[in-house]
């Protein structure tokens, strides 16, 4: 990094801190953001929010369920089952109490009484759903494809090889544009459903243990074999379970941990990183709304006339405002995860406890955020159209990112630096530190964005 | 003297809101010697900002080369940029930072550090006047301050070559004077270049070696003062008032033609009841005391004498056919 970048970002910084509007808007609307993120989706009193209870879903359960070594498998029903599930109840994945997966697929497993967050009807035919939407008789559709449960499934093929599915799976979540916020609990609960089979590999699982209860050689077989580290570790996951007899049936509903978060805290913890980094993205634009003013100041030209580059320049932007965007994200995760702690009676770190796992997801998110500021300042030449620009980027990645409480198929959701963010948040969650992807696809976009916007900053003829 | 400027055969053309091409520079050959204090004049719209925004390496010309003190802008831009100072027309500083830290940031943007630096800041904030005030904040300053605190970070750095775009644009006369005498000191105390812009023809002529005056891209002359006055063959111009207009007519004025030798030319300043008279020379003041010999051998009394010697305003009408402020 070239001593002029930093410079320019340390002059940015200070300006930023010293500035009572800049502070106001750096620290107070962070906390006050959190603080209404709470009011809504909080359940300070522990009866939880009122207008949150009892949200009238219809579910569409066209899963035709699999089978694993011979066992039926549905996941759909499993879905609908945790919607209506009265705490404790759960839907256990595979090996549940012992396994590593366990941990993370316990998410899965509604601790909280989901009857009475939802007020679940079952159709049977998805038109006939959507036009309950429609009449407003429902908050929101959730259709569960024929196909869910095979998606979600690896087969263990011949030689004892597992077959992955070749498209992923999809749970289409049909809300009505009215009552956003019930359908973006809908869709926060059932996404972290499908997340979790997926990231805690539950469906392998069940696969592997079903391998090892009626050909536990082939098991032993493919343990020899593979070097894959998800199907050892289901592996010896599946071995430890047969030991202690746990592996019995992989769909037998257990018991829940002791521990379990209240279905408010788990609200809050997606709709909370979801507006972190939507509000982080304005915060971005606001900080390199600097290069627009610094140009229309005239001190954009009189640095341009020294000895430091355009690329100098904008590296030195793009540093304070990462700078700033991490501390504006902190500032949100610390204050949300405080109101969580209120929530929960005791200390309670929304995401992880974790300092180089959080930062993993933070210092790459915030990087992706600024490079994306760097782009659009790239683009503008006025204060004004930054505004109104940046608000269409914005909302356009908030909502591949499923930050309105909607999902969009992958992989256009992928598209959006609010999908990884969340979605590493989401794992870090759950207690999966496995967010390499994540924190390598937001360096990649943030890297990516800064060159496109260095390259156009460059290609300009006048500053 | 060596050239510490040079610029050749400067090119630069844009593209109007409707598509048709508009030539911002033409050919544009430009050499300023080391010491010198150039001053560059020429209307809004004349190609000043694009051929400063070249030389400064805030634009690439289409064609063309500059070399700042040996180093080729478009080669070698940081080496040639570092001999540059410049003192934009607009305020280029942070209004909410101090004297004192703004002269820091861009000094240390220009590679200064440590006690260097620091010296460099001491003193520039007492070259522009400022030492006193240089903890409080730029935007408490008034605008003669803040004129005076843009001018400091364009030099702090002791570039070889400065240049200044209007700097006295918008000041009281007391900031006024104090610019132009910070101008002439630039030279006398640390032999720096300068390259002075601006619409005012009396600071371009008090204050510039040499002028050069651009119009439509071009530039169409440039040399002293006086050589422009050459150039454009202007001449002094002497406005005669007579006590009565008496006999003064046609045969009279050819009379005194003849009495001068020729050497100045002889009308009348309107009808001739109103008894004025004109007189063009090169040499004015010289031929006045002959001229006045003249009108009282031929009987007529002298109310008043006004001279008017050809300056660059009028040698800028000459040349372009427009005034510099139209």
């Amino acid at each position: 990094m070239p001593a002029a970048a930093i410079l320019i970002a340390r002059k940015d910084l200070y300006l930023r801190f010293s500035n009572r509007a800049s502070l106001l808007f750096l620290l107070a609307l962070p906390l006050g953001l959190s603080l209404i993120i709470t009011l809504v989706f909080g359940d300070l009193d522990g009866d939880g929010p009122a207008a949150l209870k009892g949200i009238p879903l219809g579910v569409v359960n066209l899963d035709e369920g699999t089978a694993q070594q011979g066992r039926p498998i549905n996941y759909g029903a499993g879905l609908l089952q945790l919607l209506t599930a009265a705490a404790p109840e759960a839907v256990a994945g595979a090996g549940a109490a012992a396994c590593p997966y366990a941990s993370a697929g316990g998410a899965v497993e509604p601790d909280l009484a989901m009857n009475e967050l939802f007020s679940v009807q079952e159709v049977r035919d998805v038109a006939a759903g959507r036009d309950l939407v429609n009449s407003g008789e429902l908050a929101a559709l959730v259709i569960v494809p024929a196909d869910f449960s095979t998606r979600l499934s690896p087969q263990i093929g011949p030689g004892v090889t597992i077959l992955y599915p070749q498209a992923p799976a999809s749970v289409e979540v049909y809300s009505d544009g009215s009552r956003a916020l019930e359908g973006q609990v809908v869709s926060a609960v059932v996404a972290g459903y499908s997340e979790r089979l997926l990231a805690g590999n539950i469906a392998l699982g069940a696969a592997i243990n079903g391998l090892i209860v009626q050909e536990p050689l082939a098991a032993l077989r493919l343990a020899a074999a593979s070097d894959d580290e998800a199907i050892s570790a289901a592996l010896a996951c599946g071995f430890a379970d047969l030991a202690s007899g746990a592996v019995a049936d992989v769909h037998q509903a257990g018991p829940v941990d002791d521990h379990a978060l209240r279905q408010s805290t788990r609200v809050l913890a997606f709709v909370g990183m979801a507006q972190a980094t939507f509000f982080a993205l304005f915060a971005a634009q606001f900080g390199v709304l600097g290069v627009v003013e610094e140009r229309r100041a005239g001190t954009l030209q009189r640095i341009l006339t020294t000895s430091t580059t355009r690329s100098a320049f904008l590296a030195g932007k793009l540093l304070g405002t990462w700078v700033t965007a991490l501390f504006q994200l902190l500032l949100l995760l610390i204050a949300l995860s405080l109101f969580a702690s209120l929530i929960e009676g005791r200390l309670f770190f929304l995401w992880s406890a974790s300092l180089p796992a959080l930062f993993a997801i933070l210092l790459p998110l915030s990087l992706a955020v600024a490079g994306l500021g760097v782009v659009l300042v790239a683009f503008v030449q006025r204060v004004e159209q930054i505004g109104a620009i940046g608000a269409l980027v914005n909302i356009l990645l908030a909502m591949l990112g499923g930050a309105y409480g909607f999902t969009v198929p992958e992989p256009w959701s992928w598209l959006s630096l609010i999908y990884w963010g969340v979605e590493g948040m989401a794992r870090l969650g759950a207690g999966d530190t496995a967010v390499g992807l994540n924190a390598l696809v937001l360096t990649l976009q943030g890297l990516v964005l800064f060159g496109i916007g260095l390259w156009l900053f460059r290609r300009r003829v006048e500053v | 003297m060596k050239t510490l400027l040079e610029a050749r055969g400067l090119n630069k053309q844009y593209r109007r809101e409707d598509g048709s091409p508009l030539q911002a520079l033409a050919d544009v050959d430009l050499a300023i010697r080391r010491g010198e204090i150039y001053g560059l004049l020429g209307p809004n719209g004349a190609g000043k900002t694009t051929l400063i925004s070249i030389i400064s390496g805030l634009m690439a010309p289409d064609s063309g080369q500059v070399v700042i003190g040996g180093h080729d802008l478009n080669r070698d831009p940081l080496s040639a940029r570092g001999l540059l100072g410049v003192v934009p027309q607009e305020l280029a500083l942070y209004e909410d930072l101090s004297a004192r830290q703004n002269l820091r940031f861009f000094g240390r943007l220009c590679g200064l550090r440590g006690p260097e630096l620091e010296q460099r800041v001491d003193e520039t904030l007492e070259f522009v006047d400022l030492a006193d005030r240089q903890r409080e904040r730029a935007s408490r300053f008034s605008g003669g301050m803040k004129r005076r605190l843009n001018i400091g970070i364009g030099l702090l750095h002791r570039p070889q070559l400065v240049y200044m775009d209007e700097p006295t644009v918008g000041v009281d006369p007391q900031s006024r004077r104090r610019i132009l005498d910070s101008v002439l000191r630039l030279r006398a105390d640390h032999g720096m270049t300068v390259l002075y812009t601006t619409h005012l023809m009396e600071e371009a002529q008090e204050l510039s070696d040499r002028v050069g005056i651009i119009d439509h891209g071009r530039l169409i002359a440039e040399g002293t003062v006086g050589d422009l006055v050459l150039q454009a063959g202007e001449q002094d111009r002497l406005e005669i008032d007579l006590v009565e207009s008496g006999r003064l007519d046609a045969a009279l004025l050819q009379e005194l033609e003849r009495a001068l030798s020729g050497a100045a030319r002889v009308q009348s300043g309107g009808p001739i009841e109103q008894g004025r008279i004109l007189v063009h020379a090169s040499r004015g003041r010289q031929i006045l005391s002959p001229l006045i010999t003249a009108l009282g051998a031929a009987g007529l009394e002298v109310r008043s004498v006004t001279v008017q010697e050809p300056n660059l305003e009028t040698v800028f009408l000459q040349m372009t056919g427009h005034a510099l402020r139209d």
